[in-house]
């Protein structure tokens, strides 16, 4: 039996939450202000079904994954992102190589969005807590 | 006259090599270099004379610890009668310039305890007034050779952050930071600036906490990671690597362009003859590539301190 429209709209919900936690506070605010819109795309949920990317928007499609996921805050919201964003396990590479990941390509999905988020946010994040601080606290690396 | 700490919590990162590689180009090109090794390993001081000669001649009071020594028998010498030039070296600089040592002891790691042992007080004042006597020893007792002796005194500090560092940290206007791009050694740097922004912050504290007579505050700038142990492949360090790097520039460290490669061939045995790889001109392609790099290192470093 399919889904009822109440399950439906509960599940829309939740992934509306869901990407909404990772729009940065900027990007919320343009959005609460009337001066941007939030679209939605409506995709296959079998990943393995899709078309790849056109080469064409490989480059622009993995530099915008790069740049969005150094934006994020948590390990947790980079993995929703790449979870939300990735069609192709081909797509998780050009995400890889553009970030100058040393990837192999019989490594897993798993193993290679775990790269990606460890070098856009893990470090971060893990650096935060060595130095005892959440944000900047680099009084002393003057450029 | 510029100070300079060398320092990484992560050992085994190539810190010694990077410091003795400095100081002998910067010598080569004219500029008067103190070293102080402040390592209880003492790897400097044996790059630079032969452990049966620093047992012979320098162990006994001709070494940092006989300085640090000195204060607590109440009897301080001056740093001044600890310097030497190390011969080989000498000899292999053809009077370009000096390159000057202050060897270090296998028992200096002992120091600490005596420095401890003079913290503290019953009051805040005396408190204030010992944590400051202590930590700033160092600087005191550098200040006192003179301004024109050397352009440039490079500490090689221990991979910890004990008081005797903290001594070195106090009196350096900059902070070298050798590492190897990899997870462990990058999470040292994290480390490492923790540290010193809490030192820096108590130490500027108890200076300033009397409004009559405050004490000079301290901002000792982290001069730059210069990466080491670089593995190369096609001209830029391999893949594994890279990411380190740049994530380490992208926490806004400071990184230095030039960068020193891996190589057990070149480096191995170097330290044992005296005179540091990069003043060995040898012909080879690998022993010349590790040279350039080196002088490249030197160049950007010259440009940092604006020596």
């Amino acid at each position: 039996m399919g889904k009822s429209q109440k399950e439906i709209v509960i599940g829309f919900l939740k992934e509306l939450m869901s990407h909404l936690q990772t729009v940065e506070d900027a990007q919320f605010e343009t959005l609460m202000s009337g001066q941007a819109k939030l679209e939605f795309n409506i995709v296959p949920i079998s990943k393995a079904a899709v078309e790849p990317r056109k080469n064409e928007e490989i480059e622009d499609f993995a530099k915008n994954a790069a740049e969005k996921l150094h934006g994020i805050g948590t390990r947790e919201q980079g993995d929703q992102y790449l979870e939300s964003l990735y069609r192709t396990k081909e797509d998780l590479l050009k995400i890889a190589k553009y970030l100058d990941l040393p990837v192999q390509k019989k490594e897993t999905i798993q193993q290679i969005k775990d790269k990606i988020i460890e070098s856009t946010i893990g470090f971060r994040v893990r650096s935060a807590a060595v130095q005892g601080t959440s944000k900047d606290n680099s009084d002393l690396t003057k450029a | 006259m510029q100070i300079v700490s060398v320092i990484n919590y992560k050992g085994g990162v190539g810190k010694t090599t990077t410091t003795a590689n400095l100081a002998a180009e910067l010598a080569w090109r004219g500029h008067n270099i103190l070293l102080l090794d402040l390592d209880p390993q003492a790897s400097l001081t044996f790059s630079f004379i032969r452990p049966d000669d620093w047992e012979n001649d320098f162990a006994k009071d001709r070494t940092i610890k006989a300085w640090f020594d000195s204060y607590s028998k109440g009897k301080p010498i001056s740093l001044d009668s600890l310097i030497f030039e190390p011969q080989t070296v000498k000899n292999k600089l053809e009077q370009r310039a000096k390159l000057s040592l202050i060897p270090s002891h296998l028992g200096l790691i002992n120091v600490d305890l005596e420095l401890a042992t003079e913290l503290g007080g019953a009051t805040l004042k005396q408190s204030k007034a010992n944590f400051l006597k202590v930590h700033k020893r160092l600087a005191d007792g550098l200040k006192e050779i003179g301004s024109d002796s050397y352009d440039l005194i490079l500490i090689d500090c221990p991979p910890n952050f004990n008081i005797a560092t903290k001594t070195a940290i106090v009196a350096s206007d900059s902070i070298l930071i050798p590492a190897k791009p990899d997870y462990l050694s990058t999470l040292g740097i994290d480390y490492l600036i923790r540290n010193l922004n809490q030192l820096i912050k108590d130490y500027n504290e108890y200076a300033n906490l009397d409004d009559e007579e405050p004490e000079d505050s301290i901002s000792p700038e982290i001069l730059g990671v210069v990466f080491t142990m670089i593995q190369i492949h096609g001209a830029q360090p391999i893949s594994a690597q890279r990411p380190y790097i740049s994530q380490t520039r992208r926490l806004g460290v400071p990184v230095f362009d030039a960068w020193i490669r891996e190589n057990k061939t070149v480096f191995a045995d170097a330290p044992q003859y005296g005179v540091p790889v990069v003043l060995n001109r040898y012909s080879a392609t690998t022993h010349n590539d590790v040279v350039t790099e080196l002088e490249a290192f030197v160049t950007e470093f010259r440009s940092k301190v604006g020596l």
